[in-house]
């Protein structure tokens, strides 16, 4: 990360930890800074993704540590942070039985836009922006998947945030519109921060400029995406097996895919070294990466 | 201070504009004005003593129609921005959350009053359809809808409000809210066992407007007089007493809404 950049240009995060009132550890002592662009968060499920963007967005106080967003403080400077953020939850959900125009109004005035004026010409700059400027007087309850994501992306560009948080934003899309989407989150990042929370690593890979991987509320890796797949080079096999062969690998190794092929089935697995001669090292794709990353992370973590 | 009014109209505005759509209060408006049609064209108009239970009957209906309606409404609204799936999208946002609940409050509030003033218009003409040359009097249908009915909006409303604070689901608040009623009509029956006579009561809507000693004789039967010539007579003053505790009350369970939702914010 680049320390030249100024406070008020980035987030930083510092030894932020949140401990549940349960005793559960969702984040850990978390590092972490974000400049201008697209930052993707990967992790499994219960890594502390959804922690960290809710902390993020000011729902949740951590439990140590600080986070800081363009200079403010998460919690001391609660409501200025908010002014400066536009967030789409994972199920984002609206009220239906209004226009795509009404619930943009609505929205603009919980974002305390109070001049009418204003906020028409605002929600129709961004209603083009999202593609649905010819949608405006149709009700949200009669919108496809696709458009209903685009009006939650809508939604969050109201203010003209400086920070957008987009918690699973691709899910639900067919492929078609994924990719239309991320192309457009592509072009939202230009000039802000952008933070996709995502499980679909190909959809980090193609659109974000670096990633964070989240486990067991910890960072195990931060940096550009090559690097990622770079740290699994001479890791990622391939090899074609029967079917007696395969129960047998399944059991001691990752295998991050299979395909059925007319010479058996052929694996892409996952090992530190070359454990037969018949296997192939191939060029490790983001998704291998992010599996052996996750893999080694959890062999080293202490048995609960 | 006049950006944060200028946002309360605009959430109450929009409230209004949202609730229009909600086919609740058109249901409740059609069974009310459908039931006091029915009711005048069985019972006969302006014929005493008909007419008074005639207005007893609306009185009694405004309170639990509107009651009800009303917490259904804000219920709904709240529930709308609070349940589970949207609470982050508003909570996460930069409006002050005082502003938020009486931006909400007022607009349900208005609707139900502006619904409860048509179903008085609705009724205010029922003789003509008699027959009558001239529509009802208007003086009682107005103190009532001034000291009974918006008593009740907004006792409702604040209710609600708080319910769907603590609860943030309907399922759950509207039981809650129903129990209110039943408690009501507890308080009650002591009264009526021990043969108390209270001008006012205090827990109970329906609001005896007039005092309960005047009565007449009407065949075998003794029956209250609330004639109109009666009705014209001002009120008692505990009826002011009762909708200003009740209006006072309501502002502190709104209030107390406020602070429970802060406390969400800042969990």
């Amino acid at each position: 990360m680049n320390a030249r950049t100024p406070t008020k240009d980035k987030i930083s995060l510092e030894g932020l930890s949140l401990r549940y009132t349960s005793g559960a550890q969702a984040l850990d002592g978390v590092d972490l800074e974000v400049e201008a662009g697209l930052f993707g968060l990967l992790g499994p499920n219960g890594a502390g993704k959804t922690t960290l963007m809710r902390i993020l967005t000011t729902l949740l106080k951590p439990t140590g540590g600080t986070a800081r967003v363009f200079g403010h403080d998460v919690v001391r400077d609660a409501g200025q942070v908010r002014s400066m953020l536009g967030y789409l939850p994972q199920d984002f959900q609206t009220y239906d039985q209004l226009k795509a125009w009404e619930v943009l109004d609505y929205y603009a005035i919980l974002n305390g836009m109070a001049d009418r004026k204003q906020r028409r010409v605002r929600i129709e700059e961004v209603l083009a922006l999202v593609g649905l400027a010819d949608k405006r007087n149709q009700r949200a309850g009669q919108f496809s998947g696709g458009m209903y994501r685009r009006l939650g992306v809508a939604q969050a560009l109201l203010t003209d945030a400086r920070l957008l948080i987009f918690d699973e934003p691709t899910a639900g899309l067919d492929p078609a519109q994924r990719v239309r989407f991320r192309n457009f989150l592509g072009e939202l990042s230009r000039d802000r921060i952008v933070i996709l929370s995502t499980h679909i690593v190909a959809d980090i890979g193609s659109v974000c400029d670096k990633l964070a991987v989240l486990n067991h509320g910890q960072v195990e890796f931060l940096g550009k995406c090559r690097q990622l797949a770079d740290r699994a080079e001479g890791k990622v096999w391939q090899v074609c097996v029967d079917d007696a062969q395969y129960e047998e690998l399944r059991s001691e190794y990752a295998i991050t895919s299979m395909i059925d092929t007319d010479h058996g089935l052929q694996l892409r697995l996952l090992s530190e070294a070359q454990n037969d001669p018949d296997w192939q090292s191939v060029v490790p794709t983001l998704e291998d990466a992010y599996l052996w990353l996750i893999n080694s992370s959890d062999s080293h973590e202490p048995a609960a | 201070m006049n950006r944060q009014l200028n946002i309360l109209r605009e959430i109450t505005l929009i409230e209004l504009r949202v609730q229009r759509r909600n086919p609740i209060w058109i249901i409740s408006l059609a069974a009310a004005a459908l039931l006091g049609f029915s009711e005048s064209s069985t019972a006969g108009v302006l014929d005493w003593p008909t007419t008074n239970q005639a207005f007893r009957a609306y009185q009694l209906g405004c309170v639990m129609i509107f009651g009800v309606m009303t917490f259904l409404l804000t219920a709904g609204a709240l529930s709308r921005d609070l349940s589970d799936n949207r609470k982050d999208l508003l909570l996460c946002r930069p409006i002050s959350l005082w502003v938020y609940i009486w931006g909400k409050y007022f607009g349900n509030i208005l609707f139900a009053l502006c619904v409860s003033i048509l179903l008085m218009l609705a009724f205010l003409v029922i003789p003509l359809f008699h027959g009558q040359s001239s529509i009802y009097p208007l003086r009682p249908f107005i103190l009532l809808t001034l000291f009974s009915t918006l008593p009740i909006i907004l006792y409702s409303g604040a209710l609600a409000v708080l319910l769907m604070c603590l609860s943030r689901k309907v399922i759950v608040a509207m039981p809650v809210f129903l129990v209110y009623f039943l408690a009501m009509a507890l308080f009650r029956i002591p009264e009526t066992l021990r043969g108390k006579t209270l001008d006012v009561d205090m827990w109970d809507f329906s609001m005896r407007l007039y005092p309960h000693s005047v009565s007449a004789n009407v065949g075998a039967s003794k029956l209250y007089d609330m004639s109109f010539s009666h009705l014209l007579q001002p009120p008692v003053p505990e009826l002011y007493a009762r909708a200003a505790l009740y209006t006072a009350l309501s502002l502190v369970l709104v209030g107390l809404s406020v602070l429970l939702l802060k406390r969400m914010r800042s969990s």
